[in-house]
């Protein structure tokens, strides 16, 4: 009987809430607060997808933010009921008051489901379109992140608008779903940290929300306004309230509501701690015992003992290192991160040590202002880089040999086991070398007999993808929503912003500097805390895993190459990309990459490097993907502002480019190359023009017939 | 009359609104018999509205029980609302819908069967089938006010409460509703409030009489001019000396006679045994109205 009552409570009302709410303004407005912020950004559909999609959904998310303001407009609605009498012939005739007051809930968020479905429709496209259908359950997560306290707050406020029912269940389940809110509101980013998934939209850059960025401040601000809004809307309704016809039991919902208010006032201040914390987090004192990192590079023979074995483990969700290590030969010191504790023992002629702890991680803190004004990203941004050779924090692992979370970092290791517990994600783990796996329900175990020397040794992470490539491991790429100027700022100029902040302030040397390389791809750089990675690079690293450093060396090398004055930089490009089209890794000499540096800096110094010119790098960028077949080439073109770089048409239509073009005739007449490309600056500047007209151009103008493009394409 | 017989038993019922001190019912026992109409009577404030959203278990009283059908509204509220239609006194309809769909909305939540029949049938009752698909913003109070009405009828409830539910209605409408209104009661029990003496009249069978939350009067309106027999009488005064003053006179109505506008007929109760101090008084046959103002005013139990 109750639940044919229940159900046929929940038809009625949800029938004829549904029909009400699409009549009523209201739900007008909403449609237009969603609409609008996607109509005003959408100045054209040919933008590039993926600013386009930036512009979208920053506004949608704002969008659905501002929906949690919603409840309030809706309650013109849930008062329908309230007036003199009304909810006498309302609740006169309801046969269950729990189907009513869930139906009311149901129908409020379908109400806003379909006033927001269009432009959900749009995101929901464009997140599959770059993300795959891997974007489908991050779009999910999205949503369900921004609706999940919607949800609550508008169940909430449904039952706190009906509070004069009969009826208990209605304070129980308001008692509830307050309780839940503000559990839920009272710092989402803590909150978030508690489970994984969410936390990699809410530092994603497809929302917008990470640490540093102003919308996660105002979003909290948001929240503080809406708890103290809730909470004096709530405690005023009861002072109406007080005023009308009111039962026993409605005086004791009554009393407890006021303390639930009271509650709420004194939880709405606990956001605003978050604020505090959150500002704490962000700022690293230099740590005075901070290890240099020649240190820690290589150790000597003398104090690296011998049959040095290690087996630990890392627990990703609690961030706790526990291992045990053993060797022979008394006389070598360990040494851990800070943080990390244990004393060895000694067992006959070897020494044992257990150590755990929580590592402590030294950063330097170093204020970029030429990033912010260049980039036009994060105008407070700090750069923290990682100078120990690992990092391990919340989702991510990066692990050298060489890193201190082992006794003796920089010695071989005869055995290793790394035990990785509360995987965030079990696709996201790169190993370098071949260890034997194994996989259990609760952690995955890596058994390294000869573990590398040095170098990367395994990484975990989760924004960008893993692909296969048989043959030769893991690869992990970009995300492929992220465009040039991203690449360029997040991976170029904090690198070398950084390098000459820390050269400057005495916190690297020269050397040390030079030995550095950015670990582009294992994390996302722009969000801070776990971004840039800065570690040493070596032949043996590059050889551990090479596909992590190519991009870093052909972007010296197209550096190089782009620099007029230097000639033996196109021919150092052109050979390594023939040797990588052919999956021949190899290195160049590390001579070649300072030169292409120093010749790169030189240009900028001497000013004949404009910014266009410098601002071409990303295109060059993708253009050694492309020719590496990198699928990141397949997207970004899409996405890219090719403005600098002449070969924009020809680049999606994967036709003989202009750039191959103009480095097949570099090597046939380097003079008249750069005679050619002067010329042409001169005369268009940064405008795109067909191979053809740019062929008819130089013969025109220029008096020089340049040869068909398919004797002069390279070899591809 | 048992309780098992009666349709609404109302037992010591007190009701104090929170932040209030005087109790909107007072000490309250009621009997309501099956069948009939019961007039509840009283000015403003007397507790009638009061009475009847405790009977519809939208309340729950401060003190003693109310029985509706056999149920008790502290507890069985679910029970007593398969029974019984309400038109409470004042209320305001979901302006965005129609009349047809309010109805709907209504009859769905009340589990009606056969309810588009029984909606065609009760619009053509209350004369709005012109309007029957008219946002009910557009309604007139009218207009409202038969549907208000059309709703609680929408499961021909054993037990109809209304409130007041002439306000609003055209004489004609009037007529009407209280011409259809006899012929329910017939089979069904209609408690029936109301501040006009002429309304219970006309319709009810039983009465009780309210004042400030207490009951004055309860039985049949028959019955009810009995408690003011040979305490009524009249006086013709002119209309410079038309104020009877002395102590134990209540003054009920003046009427200005009609073929001499320079006198005037008072009508008043007299409550002392002994022949009023009035020249010319004589007594005269009480009416429901005398019997309301005398227990509004000075009436006993």
């Amino acid at each position: 009987m109750m639940d044919g009552d229940l159900r046929r409570t929940f038809a009625a009302v949800f029938r004829y809430e549904t029909r009400q709410g699409l009549r009523s303004p209201a739900w007008w407005v909403l449609v237009l607060n969603f609409g609008l912020p996607v109509l005003l950004t959408s100045a054209s559909p040919l933008d590039p997808w993926v600013p386009f999609t930036r512009r979208v959904f920053i506004p949608v998310i704002l969008a659905l933010a501002f929906l949690l303001v919603t409840p309030f407009v809706y309650l013109l609605a849930f008062e329908r009921e309230d007036a003199p009498g009304t909810h006498h012939i309302f609740w006169v005739r309801l046969p269950h008051i729990g189907g009513a007051l869930l139906a009311k809930a149901v129908a409020g968020v379908v109400l806003v489901l379909l006033a927001a479905a269009p432009v959900l429709a749009w995101t929901l496209a464009v997140a599959v379109f770059y993300h795959g259908w891997d974007g489908l359950r991050g779009w999910g997560q999205a949503l369900f992140l921004i609706f999940l306290p919607a949800v609550f707050i508008y169940l909430a406020l449904v039952l706190v608008a009906l509070l004069l029912l009969p009826h208990r269940f209605g304070v129980r389940v308001l008692s509830l779903s307050l309780m839940l809110s503000l559990l839920f509101l009272q710092d989402q980013a803590s909150l978030l940290h508690l489970w994984s998934p969410l936390t990699k939209i809410y530092f994603s850059p497809v929302t917008d929300l990470h640490p540093f960025g102003k919308l996660l401040v105002w979003h909290r601000v948001f929240w503080l306004l809406l708890i103290a809004g809730m909470t004096l809307w709530v405690l005023a309704r009861l002072g109406r309230r007080a005023r009308r016809p009111l039962g026993m039991h409605e005086q004791r919902w009554a009393q407890q509501v006021q303390w639930l208010g009271v509650g709420l006032m004194l939880v709405a201040l606990f956001p605003a701690w978050g604020f505090h914390r959150e500002k704490a987090a962000r700022f690293y004192e230099v740590d005075p015992n901070r290890t240099p990192i020649s240190h820690v590079e290589q150790g000597s023979e003398n104090s690296c003992p011998q049959a040095y074995q290690v087996d630990v483990t890392f627990d990703l969700r609690r961030l706790r290192v526990q291992g045990h290590a053993t060797w022979q030969g008394a006389s070598a010191t360990p040494r851990l991160q800070a943080g990390l504790a244990g004393t060895p023992v000694q067992a006959g002629q070897q020494m044992r040590m257990e150590y755990q702890g929580f590592p402590r991680w030294p950063r330097q803190v170093i204020w970029c202002p030429e990033c912010a004004r260049d980039l036009h990203l994060l105008p407070q941004r700090e750069l923290q880089p990682y100078l120990l050779g690992w990092y391990f924090v919340e989702g991510h692992m990066f692990l050298l040999m060489t890193g201190p979370w082992h006794p003796f970092p920089g010695c071989p290791v005869e055995r290793l086991q790394v035990r990785l517990e509360h995987l965030p994600c079990t696709s996201c783990v790169a190993v370098a070398g071949a260890p034997e796996r194994q996989s259990g329900e609760k952690a995955w175990v890596y058994l390294w007999e000869k573990p590398p020397a040095q170098g990367p040794l395994l990484a975990v992470g989760g924004t960008y993808r893993v692909i296969e490539q048989e043959g030769k491991g893991r690869r992990f790429l970009l995300p492929r929503h992220m465009f040039p100027s991203q690449v360029q700022g997040e991976l170029m100029a904090p690198y070398w912003t950084t390098l000459e902040r820390m050269e400057e302030s005495g916190l690297l040397s020269e050397e040390e500097a030079r030995t550095l390389a950015v670990v582009d791809h294992l994390t996302y750089p722009r969000w801070g805390q776990d971004g840039l990675v800065l570690v040493p690079v070596t032949r043996s690293a590059v050889e551990g895993d090479p596909l992590a450093y190519q991009r870093y060396i052909a972007l010296m090398l197209l550096m190089g190459w782009w620099c007029q004055g230097a000639e033996s930089c196109v021919a150092q490009f052109a050979d390594t990309l023939s040797e990588w089209e052919s999956q021949q890794i190899s290195l160049p000499p590390d001579i070649s990459l300072e030169d292409a540096d120093q010749l790169a800096q030189q240009l900028a110094l001497q000013e004949q490097a404009s910014p266009e010119e410098v601002s071409v790098l990303p295109s060059l960028f993708l253009y050694t993907a492309y020719r590496l077949q990198d699928p990141i080439s397949t997207y970004q073109p899409l996405a890219m502002d090719f403005s600098g770089l002449l070969a924009y048409p020809f680049l999606i239509k994967r036709e003989p480019i202009v750039l191959d073009f103009l480095n097949a005739l570099y090597r046939q007449e380097p003079a008249l190359f750069w005679h050619i490309l002067r010329a042409y600056r001169d005369t268009y500047g940064l405008e795109d023009i067909s191979l053809a007209a740019f062929a008819q151009w130089a013969e025109n103008d220029l008096e020089v017939m340049l040869p068909e493009p398919d004797l002069v394409s390279p070899s591809r | 009359m048992s309780k098992q017989t009666a349709a609404i038993v109302c037992e010591s019922v007190i009701y104090t609104y929170p932040k209030t001190i005087q109790p909107a019912l007072n000490d309250v026992s009621l009997e309501i018999p099956p069948r009939g109409i019961y007039g509840l009577l009283g000015p403003n404030g007397a507790g009638k509205t009061t009475f009847l959203r405790l009977a519809a278990a939208l309340m729950e009283p401060t003190q003693g029980r109310v029985l509706v059908g056999g149920y008790n509204t502290a507890q069985e509220g679910d029970q007593i609302r398969r029974l019984i239609g309400y038109l409470p006194q004042e209320y305001e309809l979901y302006p965005t819908l129609t009349g047809w769909e309010f109805l709907d909305y209504m009859a769905l939540l009340s589990g009606v069967a056969n309810r588009k029949n029984r909606i065609r049938e009760l619009l053509a009752w209350v004369g709005l089938e012109h309007a029957a698909h008219k946002r009910l913003r557009t309604y007139s109070g009218g207009m409202k006010q038969r549907l208000a009405l059309a709703q609680a009828l929408l499961t021909e409830p054993p037990i109809l409460f209304l409130d007041e539910p002439t306000t609003g209605l055209d004489p004609e409408e009037r007529l009407r509703f209280k011409d259809w209104l006899l012929d329910y009661a017939q089979a069904h029990t209609v408690v029936f409030s109301s501040h006009l003496v002429e309304d219970i009249a006309l319709l009810c069978d039983h009465v009780a009489v309210l004042r400030r939350g207490r009951v004055r009067y309860q039985g049949p309106v028959a019955d009810l001019v009995k408690v003011v027999e040979g305490k009524v009488w009249d006086v013709i005064l002119t209309r410079e000396h038309r104020r009877v003053q002395a102590d134990g006179v209540v003054s009920i109505a003046t009427r200005v006679l009609e073929d001499d506008p320079g006198r005037v007929e008072v009508r008043f109760l007299w409550l002392v045994d002994d022949p009023p101090p009035v020249e010319g008084a004589r007594p005269v046959r009480p009416t429901l109205q005398d019997a309301y103002v005398y227990l509004q005013q000075v009436g006993t139990k």
